[in-house]
């Protein structure tokens, strides 16, 4: 069991919340702002957090696969 | 300090209801916190207010000036690669390479404070100057250039200037911003003005107004607001000193503190507007093409059934849900600016003034009841 994130870019409208909360999940692209994704399948320890910068996440671009 | 009682009748009573507004324009108010998301995320909605009158609780919003189009009147297509120019000028990353600056700027303003000794007006003397002087800072305004830009934002954002002169001040403001574009286009800096002024939308250079436009919005929206902010920040940890030592003792509590501030006052006080451009199925009701709806974020704050206690303020709530930013595509493109500042702003303030208070009590304070952005108009501190 393990989790996966998937983050959509083209929803994406560069809030910055997932990076500002979760920096060693998430970042910023340099040229739009836009979400990248520094761990596809983050530690179990981090779901909780995941869950809330999904929750946060203004446009609904980041979910949370359970594999 | 709490938004009108009526809303938290509504959200359990008529959560998504018609109203007639004052201007005489009817309009759906959506309470709810999920409703208000699901409404300003949904792909059915308009910013365009520009097409009809859209419903208004003006009371003669000052200054009068037609300001040119912005990016939070605008729809995809033309406002996606817009919006996508302001957020990577706005990124976490950028905003923190920018705490130092905003370190310095928030204790040359203590600094100034102290020479002159108490009372203080914290609104005037701090709360105002901040924001105004960390944008001037990001649009690479010249420093010789501060002092006067100062002087019209000032006046712009005075709450008893004549209307004529906010009007003066705003049209000088925008001939000064379009000279100073003017010299961006062959001689940039390394600020977001020269960047926006090189940057291209669909492969071409953006022309001087909706510059000009581009540069008075990241100014108006991010002025005010932040400013605001700061005040009532203040002021609210001054009326709950277990939680402001808590905070004091412990500056990793900073962040939640800032996002329950954000939560508990809502300074956009009079919702968000939006028009359908389809009928929409929401809760019991269905909005039609065409129609208005206002989102009331200060509502959506204080929602009992995503906020326990929601008209308690307490930092201790890890990581609070709230919308004072807003949500959708148009979620607040300086949301992580306005956050280091409130953060930087209060540490500093309380690190400096530990003994600071309040000269009255919160029940005889100018609250900015009848404005755009809520606030309080004057805040006289000692130490």
């Amino acid at each position: 069991m393990g989790i996966r994130v998937v983050a959509d870019r083209r929803r994406c409208v560069g809030s910055g919340l997932c990076a500002l909360h979760l920096p060693t999940v998430f970042d910023q692209r340099d040229t739009d702002g836009r979400v990248t994704l520094i761990e596809e399948f983050p530690d179990d320890a981090l779901l909780p957090a995941l869950h809330q910068a999904a929750d946060r996440c203004p446009s609904g671009a980041i979910k949370i696969v359970m594999t | 300090m709490d938004p009108p009682s009526t809303f938290r009748r509504l959200r359990a009573e008529a959560p998504i209801s018609r109203f007639r507004w004052p201007n005489g324009i009817e309009a759906w108010l959506v309470t709810r916190f999920e409703d208000v998301r699901a409404i300003l995320n949904d792909g059915r909605i308009s910013v365009n207010r520009f097409a009809s009158q859209p419903p208004s609780l003006s009371m003669g919003r000052k200054g009068g000036v037609m300001l040119p189009k912005s990016l939070s009147g605008m729809d995809p297509p033309e406002h996606t690669p817009r919006r996508a120019l302001y957020v990577r000028e706005l990124t976490v990353r950028r905003m923190q390479r920018l705490q130092p600056r905003i370190t310095e700027i928030v204790d040359g303003l203590l600094d100034g404070m102290e020479r002159s000794g108490p009372p203080i007006d914290l609104v005037e003397a701090f709360a105002v100057p901040i924001p105004s002087m960390v944008i001037c800072e990001l649009l690479g305004v010249p420093k010789a250039d501060r002092g006067e830009f100062q002087d019209h934002t000032n006046t712009i954002m005075g709450v008893d200037t004549p209307a004529d002169q906010v009007q003066a001040a705003t049209l000088a403001l925008m001939d000064y911003l379009r000279g100073l574009i003017r010299t961006r286009r062959t001689d940039p800096g390394d600020d977001i003005l020269s960047r926006l002024t090189h940057g291209e939308v669909d492969g071409a250079k953006m022309d001087e107004d909706e510059l000009v436009g581009h540069a008075m919005l990241l100014l108006i929206a991010g002025h005010e607001t932040t400013a605001n902010m700061i005040a009532l920040g203040a002021l609210t940890l001054l009326q709950h000193p277990d939680q402001l030592a808590a905070l004091m003792a412990d500056h990793k509590r900073a962040d939640n503190t800032v996002e329950e501030l954000l939560r508990y006052h809502t300074v956009v006080q009079y919702g968000l507007v939006r028009k359908a451009t389809a009928d929409i199925s929401i809760g019991d009701v269905v909005i039609r093409q065409g129609d208005w709806v206002v989102c009331s974020l200060a509502s959506a704050n204080r929602d009992e059934s995503v906020c326990p206690n929601s008209d308690t303020f307490d930092t201790s709530r890890p990581n609070p849900r709230q919308v004072s930013f807003g949500y959708g595509s148009h979620q607040c493109a300086g949301q992580n600016l306005a956050r280091i500042e409130l953060k930087t702003a209060l540490l500093r303030l309380f690190e400096r003034f530990p003994g600071l208070r309040a000269e009255r009590p919160v029940e005889e304070l100018p609250f900015r009841t009848d404005a755009w952005v809520y606030g309080v108009h004057e805040l006289l501190v000692r130490w």
